[in-house]
């Protein structure tokens, strides 16, 4: 009788505890942290900045010496369909595959569950049209080389490398892709949209005083094998032509969501 | 009665004071003020988010003529952009650079750029503070980068504190280099010459000059628009493609349409800022008015006044009288005035 009863106690406890860690209290008005871990990737091997072998589906071989693009306007809406948008001034990033606390940007929201991730790659025509005063941090025009002076826009990604299939002398292959739609006469705009479904690899659980840090898988592979196909060989280098909007729908198309880190312990150096 | 004679001396103090105060604020006012003349649309630069003052604006001189913004510290703003001559590169059809390399375009003059809508021969740049940035870091005009400009700065016996009085931060940074370079840039105003001071009823016209303004509002004054001689806008004026294959505005919008096209410069101050056109092509007025007459090429993008006239119809008394009227827009005051020069 007595084993009967602690054997239900401790059940009831069990069940309790259960309950209790499903049952976590939200409250919107506390914020947690996430962590947007970019890996970047080309197909499925690891991007090791100038050490690394890669093809695309032109036959091409080629390494990657440079990489760097802007993530700006993130949104996240929650399970409940809430959107919560970040701030505009807190929401410009730059990733620089050479700046290791670049690659993964943090952000705090309200607590809660959110099922997707949206940003913008590049930089937005209201940002291209601000006043120095306001271009601080990464939109420090002198600054990150990701400026164009003479055609005054931000560049919203640069991939630079070499290929013994480049034409050119120096076997390079540049691109980069700037334009935002201009500031009265209306041009190109190469800002992507990208939109990630969080609930299939883990939705992301925003709680008080931990992380929620969401991996994403950054296919460079993409930019030569999107929607679109660039051949290095045709195009060494794409800057103001060539198939710039082009490499800019296939940029689009090189983020994946692959899994979330719930519930874990800010580093005291993120904090 | 001591009381009294206190009082006074207290009022004669006060008085001292105010006298003194007020010397100081007229001293400051008349250098650095930014004034816009009456008849004169309203300005497109704002120093809202940063004013201008005494100290940001002497800055901004002392950068404008330091060879320490290009690479090898030898090429200024001024190297280019020669005060007596309008802020252009005087008998040049474009400018040298750093190693004597060449550009393909002339210098523009600097003046009134408080009211430009855009910047560059293409207008590629809409942002008189992100105007500066270009030639310092282009590879064949200064070829440096501001990055280094501000290591340089730093380590400057003078600049930090002249940047600490003009900004309240003696850390020098990119932004506030640009702004001091605007700042000295937006009070290059023209408003002093003979046409402006019809406009203020201080003078007369000659019977030639009348004559010859009146053809200018008929002829001229559509795309070069009185009381800052353009209109902001970009047109193929029938020269052709040049050698350097230069498209123009073609090359910043990258639209059909924008082939050949080219900001319409100002007609102030012409006589100080020979050679003309984006290119330099042309070296003397009377040469621009016969390229109107009878040289325009008929180029896919001509702008359609001049495709409908083909050209500018002018009899040879005309061009005399739009000369003499081209004349009233040189402003002496402007080309020597000290404060622009004095380091």
């Amino acid at each position: 009788m007595k084993n009967l009863l602690l054997g239900l106690l401790c059940l009831m406890t069990l069940l309790n505890a259960c309950t209790k860690t499903d049952d976590i209290n939200v409250d919107d008005n506390k914020l947690g942290q996430v962590k947007i871990k970019f890996d970047h990737i080309v197909g499925a091997k690891k991007l090791q900045l100038n050490e690394g072998n890669y093809s695309n589906e032109s036959g091409e071989t080629f390494n990657i010496s440079l990489l760097k693009y802007f993530v700006s306007n993130i949104k996240f809406t929650k399970t409940n369909g809430d959107i919560i948008t970040i701030p505009k001034e807190d929401s410009y990033f730059l990733i620089d595959a050479t700046d290791q606390a670049s690659l993964q940007p943090i952000l705090n929201i309200p607590e809660g569950d959110y099922k997707t991730l949206q940003f913008n790659v590049g930089v937005d025509s209201l940002a291209n049209t601000i006043p120095i005063e306001q271009r601080k941090g990464v939109l420090d025009a002198s600054e990150n080389g990701m400026y164009w002076e003479w055609n005054s826009g931000y560049i919203h990604l640069k991939i630079e490398g070499t290929s013994p299939q480049s034409p050119n002398a120096t076997k390079s292959f540049k691109y980069h892709i700037g334009f935002f739609g201009g500031y009265d006469t209306p041009t190109v705009n190469n800002n992507r949209t990208v939109k990630l479904d969080l609930s299939q690899a883990g939705t992301s659980k925003v709680q008080e005083n931990l992380s929620s840090d969401i991996h994403i898988m950054v296919d460079l592979g993409k930019i030569f094998d999107g929607s679109n196909t660039i051949s290095i060989k045709t195009n060494p280098v794409v800057m103001h032509s060539g198939p710039h909007s082009k490499i800019a729908d296939n940029y689009a198309t090189m983020f994946r969501h692959d899994h979330t880190h719930n519930f874990t312990k800010i580093a005291s150096n993120e904090k | 009665m001591k009381n009294k004679q206190k009082l006074i001396v207290f009022f004669v103090l006060c008085f001292g004071i105010w006298a003194c105060k007020k010397a100081d604020d007229l001293n400051l006012t008349e250098i650095v003020r930014f004034k816009s003349p009456s008849y004169f649309p309203d300005p497109t630069y704002s120093f809202a988010l940063t004013p201008l003052s005494q100290e940001t604006f002497e800055l901004g001189r002392k950068l404008f003529h330091d060879g320490l913004l290009s690479r090898d510290n030898t090429i200024s703003c001024a190297s280019c952009h020669i005060s007596q001559n309008a802020f252009t590169h005087h008998g040049h059809d474009v400018s040298h650079g750093i190693d004597d390399q060449l550009g393909i375009r002339n210098s523009p003059s600097l003046a009134n750029l408080a009211w430009s809508t855009s910047f560059f021969w293409d207008g590629g740049v809409k942002q008189l503070d992100l105007t500066a940035i270009v030639p310092i870091h282009n590879p064949i005009e200064m070829d440096e980068r501001l990055e280094n400009v501000v290591k340089k700065l730093q380590a400057h016996k003078e600049y930090p504190l002249l940047f600490e009085k003009a900004f309240g931060d003696e850390n020098i940074n990119s932004n506030n280099i640009l702004k001091a370079l605007s700042h000295f840039m937006v009070m290059l105003v023209s408003d002093n010459s003979k046409y402006d001071k019809v406009k203020r009823n201080e003078a007369k016209f000659t019977v030639e000059e009348e004559n010859g303004y009146k053809i200018f509002q008929v002829k001229c004054n559509s795309c070069h628009r009185e009381p800052l001689f353009t209109d902001h806008s970009f047109r193929d004026n029938g020269l052709g493609l040049n050698a350097a294959k230069d498209l123009g505005r073609n090359e910043i919008t990258y639209l059909e349409e924008d082939k050949l096209k080219f900001k319409v410069p100002t007609l102030r101050n012409l006589k100080y800022t020979p050679p003309y056109m984006h290119d330099g092509s042309i070296y003397t007025l009377e040469g621009v008015l016969k390229h109107y007459q009878r040289e325009i090429r008929l180029t896919e993008n001509l702008d359609p006044i001049l495709k409908e006239n083909k050209g500018i119809p002018l009899d040879n008394k005309e061009i005399n009288d739009l000369l003499s009227f081209l004349n009233t827009l040189n402003d002496e005051t402007f080309v020597n005035n000290k404060i622009f020069t004095k380091l």
